[in-house]
C-alpha cells in the first residue's frame, strides 16, 4: 500500500465528497486523516489515504470526477512528517483590526524559533463594517525553545501589529 | 440607561478592570446600567462592565428561566468578584456580545464559588454555581481580567463562526 496525500479544490456544492470518496473506494483506498472544509464558495479536501495505486495512477483515476465537478486535484506520496515527539503543544490566539500581514508576521516569528505550526483557523468578523481578524494556531514548541522568550516576542509583535495575542499550553483532560 | 456594548477590536475589552468601592454612587449607577443593558438583549445572560467600556470590576448576571441553567442565583450584580473555589472542568460552547460572529469551545470548571460585594450596601455576597451559571460567572470574570473566550480555546478548530445560511 502507498500512503498518498490527495487534495481537491473546487466550487462548493452538494456531492463533492461523495463523488471523490466513491472513486477512492473503487480504487481500494482507505481514507485515514482528512480535513475538508468550505472557505467562502470554495470547498477544499485534504486527505491522507492508504492506496493500492501509486500517486500518478490515482491521479488518473480521479480525472473524470475532477472534470465533472470542476475540481483541481493533486495526488502525491504523503510525507510521514516531523512528528511531534519532544515538543510541547501550545495554542496561539491572535485577534484585532484586520489588515494584511498578520499571518506572515506571526508565522515568521514562530518559524524563527523552530516552532512548528500544525493547525490554523482564521476568521474575518465584520459585525459593524469594521473587519476583525481572528486567528487560532496550534503549534509544537521544541523543548529547546525558550517559551518565555517566544511569549514576550509574540506580545511585542502584537503591539507592533495593533492586535492582541496570547500563547498557552494545551491542557489535556482525561475524563 | 442602556449603554452600547463594545465589540472587538475595541481595546477596552483587553484592559484589566480595577477594583472599586461597592458603595460608591458611580458603582450603583453602573450596576443599574448593566442590568438595563443586559435586559435589552434577550439572549444576554451576563454582562461585564468592560463590555460597556467601563474598566471597573463589576458584572451583572441573570439566568432566570434559562433552559440550560441548573443553579440559578437570579439577577445578581457582583462587585470585585473573586473565584474562591472551582471544581472539575468540562468543555462547553460560549458566545459573547462583544464577539458577535464567533463562538468557542472553552474548558472551564463545572462548579464554582465566587465571592464579591453587593453594589450600594457593599455587603458580602457568595454565589455557588454549576453548569451554565458557573460558566457565565467565569466568562464575566474573564472579561474583568481582559480575557475573551478566544484567549481560552485549546484548539484552533474550537472557534466557530456563527453560521448564516439564509
Amino acid at each position: 500500500m502507498n500512503l498518498l496525500a490527495v487534495t481537491t479544490l473546487g466550487d462548493d456544492r452538494p456531492g463533492v465528497i461523495a463523488a471523490v470518496s466513491a472513486v477512492l473506494l473503487t480504487a481500494g483506498c482507505n481514507i485515514e486523516e482528512s480535513a475538508m472544509t468550505r472557505l467562502r464558495g470554495e470547498f477544499a479536501m485534504m486527505l491522507v489515504v492508504q492506496s493500492p495505486m501509486n500517486a500518478p495512477d490515482l491521479n488518473d483515476a480521479l480525472r473524470d470526477v475532477s472534470g465533472e465537478l470542476g475540481l483541481i486535484v493533486h495526488v502525491r506520496p504523503a510525507s510521514e512528517g516531523l512528528g511531534d515527539s519532544g515538543g510541547r503543544l501550545f495554542t496561539v490566539s491572535v485577534y484585532g483590526a484586520d489588515h494584511p500581514g498578520i499571518v506572515h508576521a506571526v508565522t515568521t516569528l514562530l518559524a524563527a524559533r523552530a516552532i512548528n505550526v500544525v493547525d490554523v483557523v482564521t476568521h474575518v468578523l465584520d459585525p459593524d463594517g469594521t473587519p476583525v481578524y481572528v486567528m487560532a494556531l496550534e503549534v509544537v514548541v521544541p523543548v529547546t525553545t525558550d517559551v518565555d522568550e517566544a511569549t514576550d516576542a509574540l506580545a511585542a509583535l502584537a503591539a507592533e501589529q495593533g492586535v492582541d495575542a496570547s500563547m498557552r499550553p494545551v491542557e489535556s483532560e482525561t475524563l | 440607561m442602556i449603554r452600547p456594548v463594545v465589540r472587538l477590536p475595541d481595546h477596552v475589552l483587553k484592559v484589566r478592570a480595577a477594583d472599586v468601592d461597592p458603595t460608591s454612587p458611580d458603582v450603583v449607577a453602573l450596576a443599574a446600567d448593566l442590568i438595563e443593558t443586559m435586559r435589552a438583549s434577550p439572549a444576554c445572560v451576563g454582562l461585564a462592565a468592560t463590555q460597556i467600556a467601563v474598566p471597573m470590576r463589576v458584572f451583572a448576571m441573570d439566568l432566570t428561566g434559562h433552559p440550560k441553567a441548573r443553579s440559578c442565583a437570579g439577577l445578581v450584580v457582583v462587585v470585585n468578584p473573586v473565584v474562591v473555589a472551582a471544581g472539575e472542568r468540562a468543555v462547553g460552547r460560549e458566545g459573547c456580545m462583544s464577539v458577535p460572529d464567533l463562538t468557542g469551545d472553552v474548558l472551564r470548571p463545572k462548579t464554582v464559588t465566587v465571592r464579591g460585594a453587593v453594589p450600594g450596601t457593599g455587603a458580602d455576597v457568595e454565589i455557588e454555581a454549576d453548569a451554565l451559571e458557573a460558566r457565565c460567572l467565569l466568562h464575566e470574570i474573564d472579561h474583568l481580567d481582559g480575557l475573551l473566550f478566544i484567549d481560552r480555546v485549546q484548539h484552533a478548530h474550537q472557534l466557530h463562526p456563527r453560521k448564516r445560511y439564509a
